[in-house]
């Protein structure tokens, strides 16, 4: 065993996102020595989501979080939309509860929001370093035993590997195998200023309260996908979700095909008037379950988007509650090791079985045939062509002699596609949601 | 030997944003920097300290947000970090400033050597070198892109507007650099993590036996606009051929051509 | 009532154009010159109009910067309602030097907006050129350093009266023990009519004869920004030709952007350009925002075809 140097620490957590804060603040808090490492200058400048935070799982750590960090609209208001090439049919729910503690969600921007988390973790006694890229683990025989960042060793009894969706680090630990294109989306967004008001007036809100719009179909250009629209305090996250094995078969351009569905004439008029203040695309897991990698081995532990730990299913897209708990179990997960004196594989197995216990294994398996669903062309091309022409026509005068609304919708499935494709899809739809 | 890195925090320009009617500036988006220029001063400082075993404050006077920096100044090699805080020093006339950081400097004590970046990134006054010099009662040498330290003496090489001027002073001395006198490291892992634990101060003005009324500015800010060059913006992408005999045309019809 | 004015900097052609400044700003103002180092420079300062001449004699081996106490007590006996120094490096240096001794403000680098009685108004670019800050002065001499060519410069004609009042300079604590002179530029960037301006998207010095043809059938020459001067793997150009706000300002009717993002940097230094082309492979780079006309491409294939294009035309 290696002399106790100043430098050793308990736990070094490489990267200060949602998991590896959380997982920091937990240790520190327990008074364990904690490294928390950040590639970006600020935590959070190098993420970046549509997006939004369910609350359930850091209210359990830091309670009513909300109250001091900086989160953006409540969500009251949810919507989602199946565009076709000029039209869209729109499901709208509003709903007070949907805003009542602590199961709400918060729309949230990353680099403000991470950077909070991360200074939470430090105020608890972490030590955090930022603007280093951790290069290398360290390895004693078959066990982790540090980082190396440039030319520096930092010694440690366990890393917690919480770098994000393309792991390189848990690629070398032999935990997770080259990211497959199929397993991941590109989301792009622009952030669009937009006054108060403005947002309030036009999306029908009260004051901080908030909307989250999914749009399914046109936007994507019939690969699988969707847009997104989440309403901040004073700007507006507008963007697209690409799943990238489709993104590269179809030769497309992310940014003609945000242009485009910005362009769409349901999405124009919502940020009408506003000023693009902000450009970024970032990779997004989308295998759930199935891109699950080792999550631990002798020294080591994997957390957040590195673990795979997001959920999409069209309607609902989790990715930092998870990674909130994730993060929580594997600081659960080296108390348990610390207390038991090694940090063998065997010993940190503990972190899985905590998963499995936790609602984290529960909705990742819950949902794990749901990327079969996304896959479906049928989702981003006939379901809303259906949906805007059923409607469209249930809508429509025109003086002639009136089609009986049965007859009209089977004029519809006719057309585009077939009852028993329809059913297959419905079945698929139930088997995964 | 004791030296002091004098440096600005400041927001980075490359953020900021203008808003075409109004010409108001936002801010709101933009991150802090240590000012470009500061950053090859304490850098400087850092080399001398190499060279010649002395110890390197780095100091900054400022609004709160400012204490953030001191991480990074000292992550960078200085000894120990001195920050005057006080938000009405935002937006300062440079001559109050330079009283603060020189009331700082004469506190710190027994300095023998002053460096300061030639000018700010965000208002490029290019005058608390000079007006730290006169307060201190010090020589002052701006423009340097050379320093050599021999025992009590400093020999600098000025870059100025045709030429280079090397000259020679006694110690003690106000140096300001420009950005080619050096390349500022980038701080290692271990470098940040050791920041931590170096001493910091955070002094008030009343520390210094001073307030914020007793500092004299003589000139008085009445506004900050963006300035918007009102251009044609009429962009052509695709074939080369086709746009470059667009904007030949245009040309033409302007009679530029 | 006369406004009593100073100018002061250590090249005579500049105290011409301030001189010339001051008659255009005020109708009537005493001026006085204070010629730093250089005789010529106060005949000059005679020549073009200053009512009062004063000629610092440097010692040996003294810089110009060293003449800043006499001056300030100079100023503070005879009073000013307004300083203007010349903003070279060392004149910039001087100016701070000055407001510091004379505990006056100073506007570094600025324009003139307003000289009325009791109240001098200034405006300066800040920000690395994106914004202009408006200030003006609370104390009894405002002290303005001026850029070079702010006011166009007279004719130079040196003249014996009046008469030069000839000051010993005492020499101060810094020594000046060598010059090195700089690779100068012999071209005169500020009065060119056409600019093609290099950036770093160039990739070979071989490249810019290139630019030079397009620069010659325009009526024009070629500079850079920044980084093509002074950075390494260029220095193509000599140090201190370079376009931009810490660098050379132009204002040439026709201005050529090539292979540079436009950085706010480099703008401040061409904004005055009656009509600029911006040439970049980015779309989003920030030059097309500043440009009347913009190309999105390969620079090395765009330059040849405007090289073409433009010898037809003709």
């Amino acid at each position: 065993m290696e002399e106790l140097s100043e430098d050793k620490f308990d736990c070094i957590v490489v990267g200060a996102g949602p998991a590896g804060s959380t997982a920091a603040y937990q240790l520190a808090k327990q008074g364990l020595q904690v490294l928390l490492v950040e590639r970006g200058d600020t935590p959070g400048n190098k993420n970046m989501m549509g997006g939004r935070l369910y609350s359930y799982a850091l209210h359990q750590i830091i309670p009513d979080f909300w109250e001091e960090a900086p989160v953006e609209r409540r969500v009251e208001k949810e919507e989602i939309s199946f565009l076709t090439e000029r039209g869209a049919m729109t499901i709208s729910l509003d709903n007070e509860t949907l805003g009542e503690a602590p199961n709400h969600s918060y729309v949230v921007l990353r680099a403000n929001f991470d950077a909070w988390l991360a200074g939470k973790a430090e105020e608890a006694g972490a030590m955090l370093a930022t603007g280093v890229r951790v290069d290398d683990l360290l390895w004693s025989g078959d066990r982790v035993c540090g980082i190396k960042a440039g030319d520096d060793e930092i010694l440690s009894e366990v890393v917690i590997l919480a770098d994000g969706v393309n792991s390189l680090l848990a690629q070398k630990a032999g935990l997770k195998e080259e990211l497959r294109p199929d397993h991941v989306s590109v989301g792009a967004k622009s952030v669009i200023a937009l006054p108060r008001q403005t947002i309030e007036d036009r999306f029908s809100l009260r004051a901080n309260e908030g909307a989250a719009h999914l749009f399914v179909g046109a936007g994507t250009k019939g690969a699988p996908g969707g847009g997104f629209l989440y309403t901040n305090k004073e700007s507006v996250s507008l963007g697209l979700v690409f799943n990238l094995g489709a993104l590269m078969k179809a030769g497309a351009s992310v940014p003609e095909a945000v242009e485009d569905f910005k362009f769409h004439p349901a999405i124009r008029p919502l940020f009408e008037g506003g000023e693009v203040v902000e450009y970024s695309a970032h990779l997004v897991p989308e295998a759930g379950i199935r891109m699950k990698p080792r999550l631990f081995a002798g020294g080591v532990l994997v957390a957040g988007d590195a673990a795979g730990f997001v959920i999409n299913t069209g309607f609902m897209v989790r990715g930092m509650d998870l990674a909130v708990t994730s993060g929580v179990l594997a600081a659960k997960a080296v108390i348990a090791a610390k207390e038991k004196g090694n940090f063998r594989a065997d010993t940190l197995k503990i972190y899985e079985d905590f998963l499995r216990q936790s609602h984290v294994y529960h909705d990742l398996e819950a949902y794990k045939n749901v990327p079969d669903l996304m896959e479906e062309p049928d989702m981003y091309t006939t379901i809303p062509s259906l949906a805007v022409g059923i409607l469209t026509d249930l809508f429509k005068v025109e003086g002639n002699p009136p089609e009986r609304v049965q007859k009209m919708v089977i004029r519809h499935l006719r057309q585009k596609t077939s009852l028993l494709k329809l059913a297959k899809i419905g079945w698929k739809g139930a088997r995964s949601i | 030997m004791r030296i002091v890195a004098c440096y600005k925090y400041v927001l980075d320009e490359q953020d900021l944003r203008v808003n075409p009617e109004t010409k108001s500036l936002a801010t709101d988006r933009a991150a802090w920097k240590i000012s470009d220029y500061d950053r090859n001063a304490i850098e400087e400082a850092i080399r001398k300290k190499e060279a010649h075993e002395a110890m390197v404050f780095a100091l900054t006077a400022g609004p709160a947000a400012a204490k953030a920096s001191l991480k990074d100044a000292l992550a960078r090699g200085s000894d120990e970090g001195y920050f005057i805080q006080e938000d009405g020093l935002s937006g300062a006339d440079p001559a109050v400033t330079a009283q603060v950081l020189a009331r700082a400097i004469q506190k710190i004590g027994d300095c023998d050597l002053v460096l300061c970046g030639e000018g700010a990134s965000d208002d490029y006054a290019q005058q608390v070198g000079p007006r730290l010099a006169v307060l201190l009662g010090w020589p002052v040498v701006t423009y340097v892109n050379k320093t050599e330290l021999e025992g009590q003496k400093l020999v600098a090489e000025r870059k100025l507007d045709n030429g280079t001027e090397i000259v020679e002073v006694e110690l003690p001395v106000v140096v300001t650099v420009t950005g080619d006198i050096n390349q500022p490291r980038i701080p290692s892992l271990k470098q940040i993590m050791g920041a931590g634990k170096k001493p910091m101060h955070t002094l008030a003005l009343a520390d210094l036996g001073t307030t914020l009324d007793q500092l004299k500015s003589n000139l008085v800010n009445q506004s900050v606009k963006g300035a918007v060059v009102d251009r044609k913006r009429q962009i052509f992408k695709g074939d080369p051929v086709e746009a470059v005999s667009q904007v030949v045309a245009a040309l033409v019809k302007e009679g530029t051509i | 009532m006369q406004k009593k004015v100073w100018v002061i900097s250590e090249q005579g052609e500049l105290l011409a154009e301030m001189i010339n400044g001051v008659k255009l700003i005020c109708t009537d103002a005493a001026i006085t010159a204070a010629a730093l180092g250089c005789e010529h420079a106060a005949k000059i300062a005679a020549g073009v109009g200053a009512g009062k001449i004063y000629y610092f004699k440097l010692s040996e081996g003294s810089p110009v910067e060293a003449a800043y106490i006499q001056l300030a007590q100079l100023i503070k006996n005879e009073g000013a309602d307004l300083v203007l120094v010349a903003a070279t490096k060392r004149g910039k240096t001087l100016a701070a030097l000055l407001a510091a001794e004379l505990e006056s403000g100073l506007a570094s680098e600025a324009k003139i907006e307003e000289f009325t009685d009791g109240s001098v108004k200034t405006s300066r670019f800040v920000y690395g050129g994106l914004a202009i800050s408006i200030d003006t002065f609370a104390s009894a001499i405002p002290v303005v350093s001026v850029p070079p060519r702010t006011w166009e410069r007279p004719v130079l004609v040196e003249a014996d009266s009046p008469a030069i009042t000839e000051i010993i300079c005492d020499p101060g604590h810094v020594k000046v023990i060598g010059q090195k002179s700089h690779e100068c530029s012999t071209v005169n960037l500020e009065e060119a009519e056409a600019i093609v301006t290099i950036g770093r998207g160039v990739k070979n010095k071989e490249d810019v004869a290139m630019f030079e043809e397009l620069a010659g059938l325009i009526g024009g020459v070629t500079a850079c920004t920044r980084p093509v001067a002074e950075e390494d793997g260029y220095r193509w150009f000599p140090e201190g030709s370079y376009i931009g706000i810490s660098g050379r300002t132009v204002k040439p009717k026709l201005y050529f952007s090539v292979g540079s993002s436009g950085q706010i940097q480099h703008l401040a230094g061409c904004r005055d350009a009656k009509i600029l082309v911006g040439i970049n492979k980015n779309e989003d780079a920030p030059i097309f925002e500043s440009s009347d006309y913009g190309i999105v491409g390969d620079l090395y294939q765009i330059v040849p075809e405007l090289i073409k294009q433009i010898k037809a035309a003709k």
